[in-house]
């Protein structure tokens, strides 16, 4: 049941970053409406007919033990644990408030889909005998944060058995059931939405573009640059024998079909199919910061957004996101006739209360101006200016670059790149942001990925062995650990 | 003049018509001669409840087209205000109120209104923290004093289907420090919540009252067992289960509004903040219609009715104004910040197309007779933004005010709403005249407001 709601559960943030952001969720009345309005669509489809109540329940609930032991399986899947006896009690009450045993299993059934023990990650943890001063996560507790992670599902009745069974009480037993749970079928879908999350690409669904200047935009695009992203990540990351992930950035090939082939000009695999396309050096395209999907979600509806592409680079590669507009923005200045982007930037940031900022991320979209607002290549501005692809990263050696290409190899030598990969999969696995109390177990973890030729599976599999991994984070206040 | 006494409840059942969907704007028959709300027989009349409408229009104005001149009756009406022309005299302008909020207390640097101004319009916060503002904002706290046993006592709207994240663009209302009332946005759902879907039998209502039971119970089992950070989670959680609660009991009591039309379909919420992919003013024109449907039929005693996000998530498309121009360019952001003649121009008929939707919820109570009076008489309308000057997030918002807040406001002029020394005067002042113009019992609200506009009362 748990895996089958119907509507789109109202999923809320406040703040950025990845969806399950503890820090930035919170519960409101409107969020326990569409939990009891999915909770009832779901439980009502299972309890439609005769059979699927059956195939649910699995006996008759008005006789026997049956309402009990289906309380106690229901119990565990929604609340990933075993039921203590209270809540087997009260769940029992609630049952026979009505006369009807089968309405009396759908009541309970639609009840702890939506108890805040269901709806909440649950982590008190408990000290061990051996080691009395740190809180260890439990064996469910554990099984919750394995499954979330690398299903995004619920943990399912035999991780929760093998959790039981002390499978996951050892750092090693741990991984090895982290190894299982990737070969498993259900075993893509946590990375392949770290991806999504991690590179923005969800926000592509709502990217705009003029139709006059982009005639060949459309949704089909839209998906098919998603697809494409999405496609090089997996090829890399699930590599047999590892993929090293900094190879996202410097790929010169990548997955196209007719689209994407006509948008990068070169030649177009056969029928509607995605095939590999291995770029000439006349194509300049190589890497993540050349594809579509990157170009068009960093740009305007008609124009490119050097800002947007530098904002980018710095939020999701080097963790460096812009902190807000200062509150004293002068008034920009109106547009000259015939002024490119780079030259309005450049007057903003002559501005000295702008110019810490706009050095940082302008620079960066300069260098990747050969490419328009939705990815094609081009020599010139609308202006008709040349666009030479010449660009500043500021914190690289040298900072100066030319082209794309240039940019991935720069970002690549930068310490900040790796350090920031791992905060992001941190920030994806255990939902929350990095805290001072992390720093040193992020740096070996980071010297771990560097040694790993930064193969992000082994960064998963370094990660869930580690201590803040299966262990509750100190006591923290406001949020952070 | 003689006038019966009668319960709805019981009219409801002599129709035979109870639990069907059956609109009820104030019926004559409960009122007495002053127009006061006679309950049952027995009860001490009582007045009607002042109603509170605040419409919310992002990214401010252009100051110059926006601000009258002239103080008093006599303000001229500029290119801005022009639709409230033929309401000269029962609108209220008020000018010199500023937004102020800091991210610390002991730091004087202000915050941009632009980007984080939703926080303080309805809260009166000064200092909000990470997690929002300090709140409860006044719709709710109005609705807790003059809205009970209502169907949906605080309403809040936001006719925008962009999912803007940050709680500083898109939440207005907050039920409790740092606990913000997510609006509604999906037309079906607001017209399901007034109109009634599903089962509002007694049986419906008490299975979903066990359920909530079997939750609140759980939630005490993990709050013995949760650590003090946690906790202060569990609350919030804790609150919104008694917020469903509080609501199912009204679902026994308020009876539903009548169905005015067929129920909508499912609008296509975008799931990414970029420019508007639906018919944006089609959305936001029947979330007013149910929004004035809330206030008619006295489901609702306050409604806060959000026009868009505001700050640079401010996607919703004001293309239909200005026919034959380039899709997307018209965004609301956009044109608040384009300063060129025609810039403003657009920016100005934002205004006056923002002040329409406006009037059409002034109009439509003042087309409801109630007692001696109309709805309107019994209502204060609010209109407002974020911030000032929209291009450069400056400050002085601008403000109209309409209705009569049951006999307390006058009505007709442009007033200047300034400190004893001559300076402009925070929000947070302007949010305590209101408190005071609706008959809340409050000596402050929020952060330091205490003083009351004296130009606008009886």
């Amino acid at each position: 049941v748990g895996t089958k709601l119907g509507p789109r559960l109202l999923v809320d943030s406040l703040g950025r970053g990845f969806d399950n952001g503890s820090d930035a969720l919170a519960v409101s009345a409107a969020h326990l409406e569409h939990f009891a309005d999915a909770a009832a669509l779901a439980v009502a489809e299972a309890f439609a007919t005769p059979t699927s109540r059956m195939q649910l329940v699995g006996c008759d609930p008005g006789t026997g033990t049956c309402l009990r032991d289906f309380i106690i399986r229901l119990g565990r899947r929604a609340y990933r644990r075993p039921l203590v006896a209270d809540e087997i009690a009260s769940a029992l009450t609630l049952a026979r408030t009505v006369a009807d045993a089968w309405a009396g299993a759908q009541l309970v059934s639609e009840a702890f889909l939506q108890s805040p023990s269901a709806i909440l990650h649950v982590e008190t943890g408990q000290a061990r005998p051996m080691d009395p001063s740190r809180l260890a996560l439990t064996g469910p507790e554990l099984a919750s944060r394995l499954s979330f992670l690398l299903w995004r599902l619920p943990p399912d009745d035999t991780l929760l058995d093998a959790a039981a069974a002390g499978a996951l009480d050892t750092a090693a037993g741990v991984e090895t059931r982290t190894r299982m749970m990737l070969d498993d079928p259900r075993g893509r879908a946590g990375l392949r939405d770290f991806a999504e999350q991690w590179l923005h690409l969800r926000n592509l669904e709502g990217v705009i573009r003029d139709a006059n200047t982009f005639p060949m935009w459309n949704d089909s695009l839209r998906a098919s640059m998603k697809e494409e992203t999405r496609r090089v990540f997996e090829e890399i990351v699930w590599r047999p024998n590892g993929g090293d992930l900094f190879e996202l950035l410097t790929a010169p090939w990548s997955f196209v079909n007719a689209q994407l082939a006509m948008l990068y000009g070169v030649p177009a695999p056969a029928g509607a199919a995605f095939a590999r396309v291995d770029f000439r050096p006349q194509d300049e395209r190589a890497g993540l910061l050349t594809q579509a999907a990157v170009l068009a979600l960093s740009a305007d509806t008609d124009l490119t957004t050097p800002m947007y592409r530098g904002m980018f680079v710095r939020e999701a590669l080097l963790c460096q996101p812009s902190p807000p507009p200062p509150p004293d923005i002068p008034e920009p200045p109106p547009a000259k006739p015939g002024q490119t982007p780079r030259e309005r930037l450049s007057e903003h940031r002559s501005s000295p209360s702008c110019a810490g900022c706009h050095e940082l991320i302008d620079g960066i979209g300069f260098g990747l101006e050969r490419y328009d607002a939705i990815g094609v290549r081009q020599d010139r501005d609308p202006q008709g200016g040349l666009l030479t692809g010449e660009g500043t990263l500021l914190g690289a050696t040298p900072p100066a670059f030319t082209g794309a290409r240039e940019l991935a190899d720069r970002l690549r030598t930068m310490p900040e790149l790796r350090d920031c990969l791992v905060k992001q999969v941190y920030r994806f696995a255990l939902g929350r942001n990095e805290g001072d109390g992390q720093s040193c177990e992020l740096t070996r973890l980071g010297d771990t990925f560097a040694g790993d030729k930064h193969d992000l599976r082994k960064l998963v599999l370094a990660l869930v062995r580690s201590d803040v991994f299966r262990f509750v984070a100190p006591f923290r206040v406001g949020g952070q650990p | 003049m003689k006038r019966f006494t009668v319960s709805r409840r019981a009219l409801l059942r002599a129709t035979g018509i109870a639990g069907a969907g059956l609109t009820l704007p104030t019926l004559d028959a409960m009122l007495d001669d002053q127009g006061r709300l006679v309950r049952t027989a027995n009860a001490q009349p009582r007045a009607i409840p002042t109603r509170f409408f605040v419409f919310f229009m992002p990214n401010g104005t252009h100051l110059p087209k926006w601000t009258p001149k002239s103080l008093g009756r006599a303000w001229e009406v500029t290119p801005a205000l022009l639709p409230l022309a033929r309401v000269k005299d029962r609108v209220n302008i008020v000018s010199a109120v500023w937004p102020r909020l800091r991210y610390h207390a002991m730091n004087t640097k202000e915050v941009d209104v632009g980007t984080h101004g939703v926080l303080q319009v309805l809260t009166g916060a000064v200092v909000p923290t990470a997690r929002g503002p300090a709140g409860p904002s006044l719709d709710q706290v109005a609705a807790r004093e003059l809205g009970k046993g209502l169907r949906l006592p605080a309403l809040s709207v936001c006719a925008d289907e962009h999912p803007v994240t940050q709680f500083d663009r898109k939440v207005l209302s907050w039920s409790a420090p740092e606990t913000p009332v997510e609006p509604i946005r999906q037309p079906r759902e607001l017209f399901d919540k007034l109109v009634g879907l599903g089962d509002q039998s007694g049986a419906g209502v008490a299975r979903r009252r066990s359920i909530l039971d079997f939750m609140g119970k759980d939630l005490n089992r993990l709050h013995s067992r949760a650590g003090m950070a946690d906790r202060h989670r569990l609350d919030e959680l804790g609150t919104s289960v008694r917020e469903l609660e509080a609501r199912i009991q009204t679902l026994e009591k308020a009876p539903a509004c009548a169905a005015p039309g067929a129920r909508p379909e499912p609008v296509a919420m975008a799931n990414a903040t970029e420019f508007s992919r639906i018919d944006q003013p089609a959305l936001a024109t029947l979330l007013l219609d149910l929004s004035i449907l809330a206030l008619r039929c006295n489901a609702s005693q306050s409604v806060v009715y959000m026009r868009g996000i505001a700050g640079g998530g401010s996607f919703q498309s004001y293309q239909h104004l200005f026919p034959g121009t380039r899709t997307g360019s018209y965004n609301h952001h956009q044109v608040s910040h384009d300063r060129t003649p025609e810039g403003i121009l657009r920016h100005v008929r934002v205004n006056q197309y923002n002040l329409e939707m406006f009037l059409k919820v002034f109009d439509a109570l003042d087309k409801a007779p109630e007692g001696p009076t109309t709805m309107l008489g019994n209502s204060l309308l609010y209109f407002t933004s974020e911030c000032g000057e929209g291009n450069n997030h400056g400050y002085d918002l601008p403000i109209v005010l309409a209705g009569g807040a049951s006999g307390r406001m006058r009505l007709g002029e442009h007033s200047k709403f300034v400190a004893p020394n001559g300076t402009a005067i925070s929000h947070t002042h302007m949010l305590f005249t209101l408190s005071q113009l609706l008959g809340l019992s409050l000596t402050k609200f929020g952060f330091d407001g205490t003083t009351r506009l004296e130009s606008l009362f009886v």
